[in-house]
């Protein structure tokens, strides 16, 4: 009985002996993610960290541009957006057409929207809590992260202030218990925020580069030149004009007169700093002015690139900042009869403000110049659009068995005369008739062709194109800007005749308003589809001008005669026609000076004064009640 | 008693009291021969066998009527006892079984056939850790099913067999695909923002890798449902339920072998009709209109298309793009053999089972494989030491192509008519959108998709019954799972051909074969395993004091687990015919790897006490340590009681009803449970690494913030109470269950969205503050009835009903109250609400209207009626997916040796958004074609011809599109036939089934174009399956 017991209270004993419960099994960490205490204490970890900012810096280069949202473009795959429309309102700014977040709304991608921007925001902080440059053998490189985060949230409120206007300044780290109810800071602390952390960057950073991609002096410079030139603009100074009764004016300009003034000289004193200082110049090898235009881009950019977003096309991104935009633009923004899916298109304005060759203006009831539209035109607007009879590459099997050679065909329709050998009557294949995926074709009739390179099979394969953040023409430009507005209009035609000096086109010598206009159209076209226009239009006020026109594209018929030895010969060497065998639409306008061509709108556009600013959504008013939203909302 | 022997279903868990029941007799028969005290002179043999099957059966206890002289069957059911005359009487009694007094009158030699009991009830359940119990011991809320009940459904998961089978239990199908056809499995409906998945424990294990979808049905033995508080005893993982499944084990006997070879067939069990070629294109033709534009065909072309069997078939198409891509049928087989039996000491079951199921493509890269072998086995070592080993293996082999399912039938559905999916030479046609033709895609042209997971379970347990103490064990059970999962994903270029309209001299078309998908073959490799040990020792007391009945449980577990992977990237192969790593282009290869690990420490207790079954009353309390939460906040208690009182054990309660119930228990039940299905860690502030930053020409490392810790962060918690009862009448007929549940689940991981400005930078982390309330009831009735001695009917019916409300969400101020969360069941959405169809310019200047409505319009209702239609006019709906209402209806005959069984299902209270991709990008469901308004048909109904998003009301979500999909359905149908005793045992069986097995072969719904179940109202999604199989069963 004894034994019993005992053998079978050994066993029992064992298995809790090969048990033994002990709590120390549940004292696991997470095997893939480091802690905040080991980051800050490797500077290997703390570059990391910086270098993860710069992943949240807004480019354009999304399916959605920002262009959409202005006289720039016109989105296929959906109408205007709402802000283009002029019914954004607070509680629909994420949470318009297609759902929410970035497609339509709020004007450019994620890396704009006021909760991702606070986001980076933050993480700038938290490096400035946390860095230690003690840390660092090489000091020089500390002072360079710093120097490169300064700059980093520079970048980050200035976006704000462009979208916003005076936002909360947060430069703490806030936890749970901060008091998070921050009220806006004016517009002129906001900027002097901006300025103050680009200086901090422009005194640590050099000329030259640590790394291609990193910030430099000349970025933190020319972040102050777009944020003066900004700043300068008459938006900010004469709010009681489109924000009459607004109880906030400070918010959202200056209220005090005078200072437009001075900050044209600051805009002007530092954009000539980096003229006369940076190692920067126009890109150009030479030859053909367009080749040299889009190299700008697809070389890299040289000299010109201040700072620039590079791309490889075995970069994953992934995470919340997944961002495929850079590689695949192709593939987002070319024509359909290549497979590709139309995107941001340029409409009819954009490509009707690129001068002729000879430095006229165009016009459509210039018989000369509607006769053959896209010929003799401002090497510019082949390098940024293509057009119908643009020859771009060759298509992929299938849609080269229709056209060998691979140029663009928006025209509605192609027919031959003149022979009873003739086929039929066919649709462009870059059109919204086209046998091949049609539902992607462009409703302007335009693809975009600045940023896309031509020597990659888009369908299947990735670009490595750079996104220039700032370009050495655009500091050229904020140049003329101020010296125009500080009446040094030499000065002014000097910088502008560079930019046209290099475009292949003639220097202008005009002055006074005339010299606006022409600056104006020189940056609209030079710096088209780079983030630019959208605020341009509203800080110059012309806004109501221009973004209450509705989207136009071009609507061409083709003919050719047939010639039964060279059957696909003629189809290069077509006539536009549109005669009465061509049922056209009442909406269609044709060009005075060339019946055979019409244009025709394609999204209905609108202009509301609101939309000046973007309003704080809705939520984010609720959340913080020393928040004043802006005006006309 | 009359000869009610109705095998299937009522008799379930007859397999488990008949194990009991053996061990019990053993012990009783030793103890009464060694107790033989009579002189005894007649020898009386004979054999016990099953009445129904004519198994002989052992360890059935007899008794010499007014005697205490007994013994027991041996192995081949045959008994011997002394009498000391032949005018004596022998019962026979065995648990599950009818017992029997037979007088020998005079005979000697006497053989027996024992009824299985017909007492619907006579269930038992498993409740966790090793306890199984009488289904009339438990007052909480268990429901159970019998493994054998859910053999006769022609699926392959074994997921899909319990909707509406066990009452508060739903399920929703939401995919057919072979090797992803398993189904959601909520019990009483959704309770938590966040992971509402039940608790599965597969033989004592919780949370078993690969689930119960893929477990051989024919090897389960049992499974119960915990559905309340009673499932305390999973304490942090019992909240949204716990099923518990038991697969078989061998039983004493000569080897027994089944067999079951099926062979089926499926189809989707909804193909949608799409619009043909005159129609789509005369659609196309009003999308041009619409917008101003000369529509873009004539009406003459068009009328060709009308007699397209008049053109030329390499010009004009009808394409009836399903029909080009799917079979008529697809093929699945199935087939399973087990051998089971053993000696007193060491009894086994091994099982094996193979299939393979192809998908609905024509030459379909799709293909779904699994084998598998399970082997349990039981030893006595001593009276008082048993120990058991159990091996299970299985090997799940998917085949896919490089295109996802719902990318097939994506562009399935958007196929144009009048584009050729083939042309007449019968080459594939040109790709709709990148690429993608599905005729090819589907295809084995694309490369392949190969998944193979591995799954090893193994365990062994100890049990140890003191012997000095009566009453007192202790079981320790120790399981090491593994599993394996490789992954190759092998994209290569394939051919379409496009026709530009040239011909040769002939005059016969010249094709353009072009090369589509990937530049060049791209091979990912990814593997990944993982290995999970739980370890567990429970004491168990139980024992009775006259009427007392007592148990007492204590015990504790442990999980580990840990896991890694790893994967590997190249392309630029030359050839598409050899997938390897090394023979890829070193550009662009890449490489990545992670693991991950964690931990569980639990302590348990359960109290029973009941005063002889009239007065229940069960205590249960679980400490719960996870590695998920904080030091400190590590362990969670989790207790809950319930209580039952039977009142048909009560005198006065008989006098009272005038005896008509068998049995009448009510019972009640509260307790505290947990969820701990969140994200480990949220306690720490740890920092993750991102895809990295390109600078200088190379990816350089990046890192962030992975979150803001939450330092109080802990368990969500449910309060479940539940009030029930369970009532037999009618000679135990009929049975009816009913239980009314109230659930509040609190500390749900939820952001507080209303307290911090966004410009904190962060996302707040997760804290434990939303609130739902979840409540309905569930309720099962069955019924028995034999008409003579061959016609048997059998009726169950279940009705469940769930409903949930957030109680807290933390919304914003300032959101319009039909906009709120706060009030409404979780998951909804905000929809525009339309009212009708702008008929004419006028009535859209007179409404408030979208800038740029015309007339065909759908007309958004001005909610807040500001007199503009913007965000705040959408309301918020209550449906959701999931349905509030299921049912099952299981009606089940048998005549002779004739079984058949239906199974309908039904669901109500879903809805699905149902618009489809549409316009120049695809066709249109011909539904909607043929009632759509045009100015001739000014229907108020249905809206205007639209062109995919272009609309506001086709990008903007709105009630047009949001349709219920409430149903009923055959879900299953079985029709069986065993041949006569006579006939198999001639050729040496024990028996021989033939079937004929159906799902979904019949579905009643509004819902048009789509199963009432779809996980895509866009169509694009692989369809379920209607099936037919027939199957042959023997044993011997």
């Amino acid at each position: 009985m004894i034994k019993s017991i005992l053998k079978h209270g050994t066993l029992v004993l064992v298995m809790l002996f090969v048990y033994t419960a002990c709590d120390s099994v549940l004292d696991l960490d997470p095997l893939d993610q480091p802690s905040d205490a080991a980051v800050w204490s490797d500077p290997a970890m703390s570059q990391a960290f910086v270098n993860d900012i710069y992943g949240d810096l807004a480019h354009g280069m999304d399916e959605v541009m920002l262009a959409i949202h202005t006289d720039e473009a016109a989105f296929t795959h959906i109408g205007s957006a709402d802000a283009a429309r002029g019914i954004i309102t607070p509680s629909n700014l994420y949470n318009t057409t297609w759902g929410s977040a970035w497609w339509t709304g709020p004007p450019g991608s994620g890396n704009l929207m006021w909760e991702n921007i606070y986001g980076t925001i933050r993480k700038t902080n938290l490096f400035f809590q946390n860095f230690d440059p003690a840390l660092f053998q090489d000091q020089e490189l500390a002072e360079q992260l710093i120097g490169e985060v300064h700059f980093l949230r520079a970048m980050k409120y200035m976006d704000l202030l462009r979208l916003f206007g005076g936002v909360p300044i947060v430069d703490q780290v806030f936890d749970l218990d901060s008091d998070m109810q921050l009220p806006r800071n004016t517009f002129e602390e906001t900027l002097n925020f901006i300025l103050a952390d680009a200086e901090a960057a422009a005194e640590r950073l050099n000329w030259t580069p640590r790394q291609m991609g990193r910030a430099t002096k000349g970025s933190a410079l020319a972040l102050q030149s777009r944020i003066l030139t900004f700043a300068a603009s008459d938006l900010y100074h004469n709010t009681d004009q489109w924000a009459p009764g607004y109880s906030n004016p400070e918010l959202i300009g200056f209220t005090q007169s005078g200072r437009q003034q001075e900050l044209w000289e600051d805009a002007r004193d530092v954009s000539l700093q980096i003229i006369n200082e940076g190692p920067y110049s126009l890109y150009d090898q030479g030859g053909d002015r367009t080749q040299n235009f889009q190299d700008i881009w697809l070389q890299g950019g040289g000299s010109e690139a201040i700072l620039s977003r590079y791309h490889l096309q075995e970069f994953e991104p992934e995470g919340q900042a997944a961002d495929w935009g850079p590689i695949t633009m192709g593939q987002w923004m070319g024509p359909n009869g290549y497979f590709l899916w139309g995107g941001s298109t340029p409409q009819q304005a954009l490509v009707d403000d690129f001068e002729t060759l000879d430095g006229e203006e165009f016009d459509w009831s210039d018989p000369d110049h509607a006769a053959d539209p896209f010929a003799n035109r401002d090497p510019r607007m082949e390098a940024t659009v293509m057009y119908n009879g643009y020859e771009w590459r060759p298509r992929p099997e299938g849609p080269n068995a229709t056209d060998p050679i691979g140029r663009i065909e928006s025209f509605q329709t192609i027919r031959c005369v003149g022979s009873p050998e003739c086929p039929g009557v066919r649709n462009g294949i870059d059109s919204r008739q086209s046998p091949v995926e049609n539902w992607n074709g462009s409703r302007t009739g335009y693809m975009l062709n600045k940023f896309i390179d031509p020597n990659v099979e888009h369908w299947n394969n990735d670009q490595e194109v750079p996104w220039h953040y700032f370009r050495y023409a655009e500091i050229l430009l904020n140049y003329a800007e101020a010296q125009i507005n500080l009446n040094d209009e030499d000065e002014a035609r000097w910088a502008i005749n560079q930019i046209r000096d290099r475009a292949g086109m003639p220097q202008i010598s005009d002055s006074g308003p005339d010299l606006v206009d022409r600056y104006r159209n020189e940056r609209r076209v030079e710096l088209a589809f780079e983030d630019h226009r959208y605020y341009d239009v509203r800080r110059w006020m012309i806004a109501p001008q221009t973004a209450d026109r509705d989207a136009y594209g071009i609507y061409l018929h083709a003919e050719y005669e047939y010639d039964p030895n060279d059957p696909y010969g003629g189809m290069y060497n077509y006539d536009y026609v549109i005669n009465g065998d061509i049922d056209v639409p009442a909406e269609v306008e044709l060009a005075p000076g060339n019946p055979n061509i019409g244009i025709r709108p394609v999204w209905a556009r609108s202009w509301n004064p609101a939309t000046y600013l973007l309003p704080i959504h809705r939520d984010e008013m609720n959340r913080n009640p020393e928040l004043v939203q802006n005006p006309n909302y | 008693m009359e000869h009610l022997y109705f095998q299937k279903p009522l008799n379930i868990f007859r397999h488990i009291p008949r194990i009991a029941g053996r061990f019990m007799a053993s012990v009783l028969g030793v103890v009464l021969m060694s107790s033989m005290v009579y002189a005894q002179d007649i020898e009386v043999t004979g054999t016990v066998t099953d009445a129904s099957s004519g198994e002989t059966l052992p360890s059935v206890n007899i008794l010499l009527v007014g005697t205490e002289t007994g013994t027991v069957t041996n192995l081949d059911g045959e008994f011997s006892i002394m009498v000391p005359d032949l005018n004596q009487s022998l019962r026979f009694s065995f648990i599950g079984y009818e017992t029997i007094t037979i007088p020998l009158q005079g005979r000697s030699e006497i053989d027996v056939s024992l009824q299985t009991q017909q007492v619907i009830g006579q269930e038992v359940v498993v409740t966790g850790y090793g306890a199984v119990r009488d289904r009339e011991s438990i007052s909480g809320s268990v429901s159970a099913v019998a493994g054998e009940d859910l053999e006769s459904v022609p699926t392959s998961n074994l997921s899909n067999t319990l909707a509406g089978r066990v009452s508060g239990l739903a399920g929703l199908n939401v995919s057919g695909e072979p090797g992803a056809n398993g189904s959601q499995i909520r019990i009483r409906g959704n309770a938590t923002l966040g992971n509402n998945d039940p608790l599965i424990v597969i033989d004592g294990v919780p949370a078993r890798q690969g689930g119960l979808d893929r477990i051989n049905p024919a090897d389960v033995e049992n499974i119960s449902v915990l559905k309340d508080a009673s499932a305390a005893i999973y304490g942090s993982r019992a909240a949204n339920g716990v099923i518990l499944i038991t697969t078989k084990r061998g039983r004493p006997g000569p080897p027994q072998f089944t067999v079951n070879v099926t062979q089926g067939f499926n189809q989707p069990t909804v193909i949608p009709d799409m619009a043909n070629a005159a129609t789509y294109l005369t659609m196309l033709n009003e999308i041009d209109r619409y917008r101003g534009d000369s529509p873009r065909r004539s009406e003459e072309e068009i009328d060709r298309y009308r007699n397209i069997s008049d053109q030329d078939p390499w010009v004009y198409h009808d394409t009836d793009w399903y029909d080009e891509g799917l079979k008529n049928y697809s093929m699945e087989t199935e087939a399973t053999a087990a051998v089971s039996g053993g000696n007193e000491s060491v009894n086994y079951r091994v099982s094996f089972r193979g299939l393979t199921e192809d998908a609905y493509y024509r030459n379909s890269a799709t293909r779904y494989s699994q084998g598998e072998f399970r082997s349990n086995l039981d030893i006595d070592i001593t009276d008082n030491i048993r120990m058991g080993a159990d091996l299970a293996g299985r090997l799940e082999d998917r085949n896919y192509p490089t295109q996802s399912a719902g990318a097939q039938f994506r562009f399935l559905m958007r196929g144009k008519p009048h584009e050729p999916a083939r042309w007449p030479d019968g080459s594939p046609g040109p790709d709709i959108e990148n690429g993608t033709n599905p005729v090819v895609s589907a295809t084995p042209a694309t490369g392949h998709h190969n998944i193979n997971d591995y799954y090893l379970q193994s365990s062994v347990y100890l049990n140890v019954e003191l012997p000095s103490v009566e009453g007192l064990s202790f079981r320790g059970n120790f399981a090491y799972d593994r599993r394996f999962n490789e992954d190759e994903l092998w994209a290569t270029p394939w051919i379409l051909n496009s026709w530009d309209g040239s011909r040769d001299e002939n005059g016969d078309p010249i094709l353009s074969p072009g090369p589509r998908g990937p530049g060049t073959p791209q091979l990912t490799r990814q593997r990944e395993n993982q290995q999970d040990i739980t370890f567990n020792i429970v004491g168990n007391y139980q024992n009775n004091y006259d009427s007392h009945n007592y148990a007492f449980m204590l015990g504790t577990e442990r999980e580990t687990f840990q896991g890694q992977s790893l994967g590997a990237y190249r392309e630029g192969y030359l050839s598409d015919q050899f997938p390897q790593l090394d023979l890829g282009s070193a550009e662009n290869r890449n490489n990545w790897g992670n693991s991950w690990q964690g931990a569980r420490q639990n302590f348990f207790s359960r109290i029973n006490y009941d005063y002889d079954q009239t007065y229940l009353i069960e205590l249960i309390g679980r400490l719960d340590g996870s590695y998920i939460f904080p030091e400190g906040d590590r362990y969670g208690f989790f207790p809950s009681a319930s209580v039952g009182w039977r009142l048909s054990n009560e005198d006065w309660f008989q006098d009272m009803s005038g005896s008509i119930f068998d049995d009448l228990i009510v019972r009640t039940s509260y307790g505290q449970t947990g969820n701990d299905q969140v994200n480990p860690y949220q306690f720490l502030g740890t920092y993750a690494f991102g895809s990295g930053y390109i600078f200088d020409g190379s990816i350089e490392p990046s890192l962030s913030e992975a979150r803001i810790p939450n330092p109080n962060i802990t368990w969500e918690v449910a309060n479940q109470f539940n009030a029930g009862l369970n009532m037999t009448v009618w000679n135990n007929r009929l049975k009816f269950e009913v239980d009314y549940f109230d659930y509040n689940r609190e500390g749900i991981l939820w952001q507080r969205n209303a307290a911090l400005p966004l410009i904190a930078g962060f996302q707040l982390p997760d804290e434990n503050i939303g609130k739902v309330r979840s409540y309905g009831f569930d309720t099962s009735t069955s019924y028995l009835h034999g008409f003579g001695d061959d016609l048997f009917i059998n009726a169950t019916f279940t009705l469940s009903y769930a409903e949930n409300e957030i109680q807290f969400f933390d919304e914003p101020d300032g959101i319009p109250s039909y906009q709120q969360n706060e009030g409404k069941p979780m998951n909804t959405s905000l929809y525009y609400k339309v009212t009708g169809v702008f008929q004419d310019e006028a009535q859209i200047n007179s409404t408030p209207s979208w800038p740029g409505a015309i007339p065909g319009d759908l007309i958004f209702e001005d909610v807040n009626g500001d007199g503009a239609i913007n965000a705040d006019d959408r309301i918020r709906d209550d449906r959701t997916p999931f349905p509030k209402w299921t049912s099952g209806i299981n009606l089940s005959a048998s005549y002779k040796n004739w079984d058949i069984s239906t199974f309908w299902m039904g669901a109500a209270g879903a809805a699905v958004y149902t618009q489809t991709e549409s316009g120049e990008i695809g066709n249109f469901r011909q539904s909607f074609a043929e009632n759509r308004w045009t100015p001739d048909n000014p229907t108020n109904d249905h809206p205007r011809t639209w062109n995919r998003s272009d609309e506001y009301w086709a990008s903007n979500a709105n009630t047009y599109f949001l349709n219920n999909t409430d149903y009923i359905r055959l879900k299953s149908l079985e029709v069986a036939y065993t041949l006569p005793g006579s006939l198999t045992s001639k050729i040496g069986l024990d028996r021989a089934q033939l079937s004929i097995t159906g799902m979904n072969l019949l579905t009643f719904t509004s819902l048009e174009d789509l199963d009432p179940e779809a996980a895509s109202g866009a169509g694009q999604y692989y369809p379920q399956r209607r099936s037919l199989r027939a199957g042959l069963s023997i044993t011997f």
